[in-house]
């Protein structure tokens, strides 16, 4: 949870402001303790006084001129009056979310240029990665009934990745690793739900705060797999004209194979700490459940089977960089977010020297 | 499953999965008719005052106010009308309808017509009756082949939401702290309520 528990000057500054604990985050933190672009990184680009927002735009396609190799520019469509409009620049940042970014490239060509652009290796819109979750366990803990707790706290417990790391924690069955993101509290009138009773001594003991409870919820990593891609729609666009996004993309094996020991281990750790009535879950549902999907315009030495290098630039186009989650090689399971943003800037501060070089 | 199936299925919680913005909106506009004759926007008055009979059964005036008292049964009228597509509207009334019926069998008359014991043991033996909520975290569904959430589950789920969420409980009743300050993990508990969360 990225909430902002000690601002310095620098947050201050840009209305980024201490964290409140009053566990409202999912309603927009009116304090902008809770990091998001509104709150911190927009700010921020706009105290640089070169920040024009464009609200409204849908971009369409990157604009390519084959003499030069070089990208020059943006199409957008204005989602108000449908109008096409192109902005021209001397380098371009892509960072529109995964799935965007490819389709974005995967929709820039044209009949003069029929090639997808940034697509010589064949991988664009392929190795879609994700985090499986939605499994783990929960049990409820006899005793402490004396004990409770003031106040909000806007997030939980986290037992990082204890698998794989080395010789003495190799998992025969599987490869890469998990961890768990957790909570733990006294049970709320909610529990009535499974109480099954009805009348005045009922409604008056919810009222009071029932047993301790913890819950463990596994995070895991997805292998990347070349099957597991993304495409556009030959006849479905969307209400801009852009063509759609087909998926077809799928869990494999060592993802199910790892889901079983996350069910194990967070039913056993729960256990061992004496927690009664555990139970454990398994709902993996399709990639995409996570939210973090990852991976569709990978990152590599080699231009035969990667889109981006090292510094999330496109191969073929070197005034044109990627830098949300696309450029994912593998996926971990910690949430990715600010491994995205540690790129960028990273990417930005090569791009600015190599334009100071004039390399660009 | 696929991705959108599984949305769908998330979504059937009734005490879950509606956020909590939309129950402070329609808790709001429940208010000023709480404690009038009211009239329903989605059910009869029939059905109305079968819903309401069950709300105040669960839950009856005490040391503390009844669901009636609260307007329970105006925030499920509510909530039927502007948070439920047909087919889940329909649902309900048919199982309202099957929910009559055997009480009827049961008893040889409606629920609303039984006393105040009879309407209890009904609603308990309902409740033994229909399987439990699948296992959830965070409101996510965790079951991937969930039972069917029945009439009986459904409406007493409906009916603690919009009794414990309501401004009169979690300001009066329970504890109430418009400003919490900092967190706490471990503090003596002595008997009071729960916090107001």
């Amino acid at each position: 949870m990225a909430h902002l528990t000690e601002p310095r000057p620098q947050h201050l500054a840009l209305g980024h402001g201490q964290c409140q604990t009053r566990n409202r985050c999912s309603r927009g933190c009116p304090y902008g303790a809770y990091f998001s672009s509104n709150s911190a990184t927009l700010p921020a680009a706009n105290n640089t006084g070169n920040l024009s927002l464009r609200p409204n735009s849908i971009v369409h396609s990157i604009i390519y001129d084959q003499e030069t190799k070089k990208a020059t520019g943006v199409r957008v469509i204005d989602s108000e009056t449908m109008e096409s409009i192109e902005f021209f620049a001397k380098i371009i940042f892509m960072c529109a979310s995964a799935p965007a970014s490819a389709q974005i490239l995967l929709n820039s060509t044209s009949d003069r240029y029929p090639n997808v652009l940034g697509n010589d290796s064949g991988e664009l819109g392929h190795n879609i990665m994700d985090h499986h979750y939605h499994v783990g366990a929960m049990g409820t803990f006899e005793g402490l009934e004396d004990n409770y707790y003031e106040n909000r706290r806007p997030k939980g417990i986290f037992i990082p990745k204890y698998v794989n790391l080395n010789d003495k924690t190799k998992n025969p069955n599987f490869l890469r690793g998990f961890d768990y993101q957790g909570s733990s509290g006294r049970e709320s009138w909610g529990r009535g739900n499974g109480i099954t009773d009805a009348g005045g001594d009922f409604k008056d003991s919810l009222l009071k705060p029932g047993p301790w409870t913890m819950s463990l919820m596994g995070f895991g990593e997805v292998l990347p797999n070349h099957d597991s891609k993304m495409t556009l729609s030959k006849d479905k666009v969307d209400k801009w004209g852009i063509p759609q996004i087909v998926f077809d993309a799928s869990h494999g094996d060592n993802e199910f194979k790892m889901r079983k020991q996350m069910k194990d281990d967070a039913a056993e750790i729960l256990e061992s700490s004496g927690y009664k009535n555990v139970v454990a879950f398994d709902n993996i549902g399709g990639i995409g459940n996570g939210v973090h999907e990852m991976g569709t315009a990978r990152m590599g030495r080699n231009s035969k089977t990667s889109v981006l290098n090292k510094w999330n630039q496109l191969h073929e186009v070197d005034n044109l960089f990627v830098t949300d989650g696309s450029f994912m090689a593998s996926s971990n399971c910690v949430n990715p977010s600010i491994t995205y943003m540690a790129f960028t800037a990273r990417a930005v501060d090569y791009a600015v020297a190599e334009m100071k070089k004039k390399n660009i | 499953m696929n991705r959108r199936d599984y949305l769908k299925q998330t979504t059937l919680f009734l005490g879950y999965a509606v956020s909590a913005t939309t129950i402070t909106e329609v808790m709001l506009s429940c208010k000023s008719t709480a404690n009038l004759e009211w009239k329903p926007v989605f059910f009869n008055n029939e059905q109305a005052s079968l819903v309401a009979e069950i709300a105040e059964t669960i839950l009856p005036k005490t040391g503390t106010p009844g669901a009636k008292e609260l307007g329970v049964p105006q925030f499920i009228d509510k909530m039927m009308s502007l948070t439920r597509d047909e087919a889940g509207q329909q649902e309900i009334i048919s199982g309202m309808e099957a929910f009559e019926q055997e009480a009827k069998e049961k008893y040889g008359k409606p629920f609303t017509e039984l006393d105040e014991n009879q309407r209890r043991e009904f609603l308990v033996e309902q409740d033994k009756n229909s399987p439990p909520f699948p296992v959830n975290m965070w409101g996510i569904m965790l079951d991937p082949n969930p039972e069917p959430i029945t009439f009986y589950r459904g409406i007493k789920s409906m009916i603690l939401t919009g009794y414990y969420s309501s401004e009169k409980i979690g300001e009066e009743v329970l504890v109430y702290k418009p400003v919490p300050g900092p967190y706490s993990g471990c503090v003596p508990y002595e008997g009071q309520n729960s916090w107001a969360e």
